[in-house]
């Protein structure tokens, strides 16, 4: 296959999946400006690594541990300046999606954001629909601690919006 | 109140742009394509290139000198020596460089990936730095050594203060260039440190932590002597007559 084409197909793929890296650059981030970053620094490891894609599982999963792989490990700036809520709220357009109520998917995201870099890998993949043993697979621990670090995430997430609410 | 599984049918149901995110036309993409990675790893690489390409520019000055200008054998040699330090030391580099892993986020888990970062920055990439910390001494010798040439034509015969000063100069600059790269990465690995505790407690037990700390503190205290040494070199040559 041609560079070309290769790419084109990649980008391809890329935008049938956009949906997963976005939602991974937000939770990992403060502000649109690191969103950004994020968001490009994954866009180039997946890149790199699309020519060793051997379609052993899915492109989704594939590109989950790659992303999350990237997002957990990337260089962050030392948080000089508290977390920006504010700026991640005016970065999300008024308008919302079908039935999506925009209200309750910002205080889900900013209980998220309280949760440690890891949790929010575990998380975010339950959310996804993943499977615990895919969970498991992509993070490198246990089913069995899967299902306690969920069943203690989601308690905490509750009693985060909870407190939002 | 809704409750999680509530949330995970909002979350489940929200487009790119409710993350926040306006789409990306494939101009945009092939852009970021292009892009400069900040990954763990590309900064390894990156620290290693330049320091690698400092070290090349100092050997370009010696040979420079011992080769070009008309020098005498006294500078000749000094500049000889410095560039064979220069080469053992580069070379050592160049063999990091070409051995250091892809760190491939396709390959591992984000544990394996995490480990793999930690152990290479405590096993390797610290020998690195201790390594690319001497360019900073041979960048002083270097200079010196021109200094001798331009203003004595020759090196100039040392006495036990002008070695002790010298020396003092070196050792502050070698400290520099290890301290300052070090604490560099230090908030990047202690993140990751904190991830990689998070994941296996028993790997990075509290032992491993406390000695963690307690290398820290000799470092503090390393850098705090260098700068005691620096002050009093300073206080030295700035005395009244």
């Amino acid at each position: 296959m041609s560079s070309g084409s290769s790419e084109k197909k990649f980008l391809e793929l890329i935008r049938e999946h956009e949906n997963i890296l976005h939602k991974i650059c937000r939770i990992y981030t403060n502000n649109r400006a690191d969103r950004q970053d994020m968001y490009q620094e994954i866009l180039l490891q997946l890149w790199k690594s699309y020519g060793s894609f051997e379609g052993r599982s899915s492109f989704a999963t594939w590109m989950y541990r790659v992303a999350l792989n990237t997002a957990i490990t990337t260089v962050k700036k030392p948080a000089l300046l508290a977390v920006d809520r504010d700026l991640s709220r005016e970065a999300a357009p008024v308008r919302c999606s079908g039935a999506v109520a925009k209200e309750d998917l910002d205080l889900l995201y900013e209980a998220i954001a309280q949760l440690k870099p890891v949790d929010k890998a575990v998380i975010l993949l339950w959310l996804e629909d993943r499977t615990y043993e895919e969970i498991a697979g992509l993070i490198g621990i246990s089913v069995k601690n899967v299902s306690v670090r969920l069943v203690r995430i989601r308690k905490k997430l509750e009693t985060t919006i909870k407190g939002m609410v | 109140m809704k409750n999680i599984d509530e949330y995970k049918e909002v979350w489940k149901a929200a487009s790119a742009e409710d993350a926040g995110f306006a789409p990306l036309s494939r101009d945009e993409m092939r852009a970021y394509l292009k892009g400069r990675s900040h990954s763990a790893g590309r900064l390894f690489r990156n620290g290693l290139v330049i320091d690698i390409a400092l070290k090349t520019g100092v050997g370009a000055a010696l040979l420079y000198l011992a080769l070009v200008m008309n020098t005498p054998q006294g500078i000749d040699l000094a500049a000889y020596v410095t560039l064979g330090c220069i080469l053992v030391l580069g070379s050592l580099q160049v063999r990091y460089l070409v051995t250091m892993p892809p760190f491939a986020p396709d390959r591992n888990n984000v544990r394996d990936m995490l480990a793999a970062i930690i152990e290479y920055y405590e096993t390797r990439y610290r020998t690195v730095l201790f390594i690319a910390g001497g360019t900073n001494p041979l960048l002083l010798v270097t200079g010196m050594l021109y200094y001798f040439f331009f203003r004595y034509g020759g090196v100039r015969p040392l006495d036990s203060e002008d070695l002790v000063v010298f020396t003092l100069f070196l050792l502050v600059g070698y400290l520099l260039g290890v301290l300052v790269p070090m604490l560099q990465y230090r908030f990047q690995m202690n993140q990751l440190r904190e991830c990689l505790s998070d994941l296996d407690e028993s790997t990075f037990s509290s032992q491993k932590l406390k000695e963690q700390k307690m290398q820290r503190i000799r470092w503090i205290a390393a850098a705090v002597l260098a700068l005691i040494a620096g002050l009093l070199l300073f206080a030295y040559l700035v005395r009244p007559s």
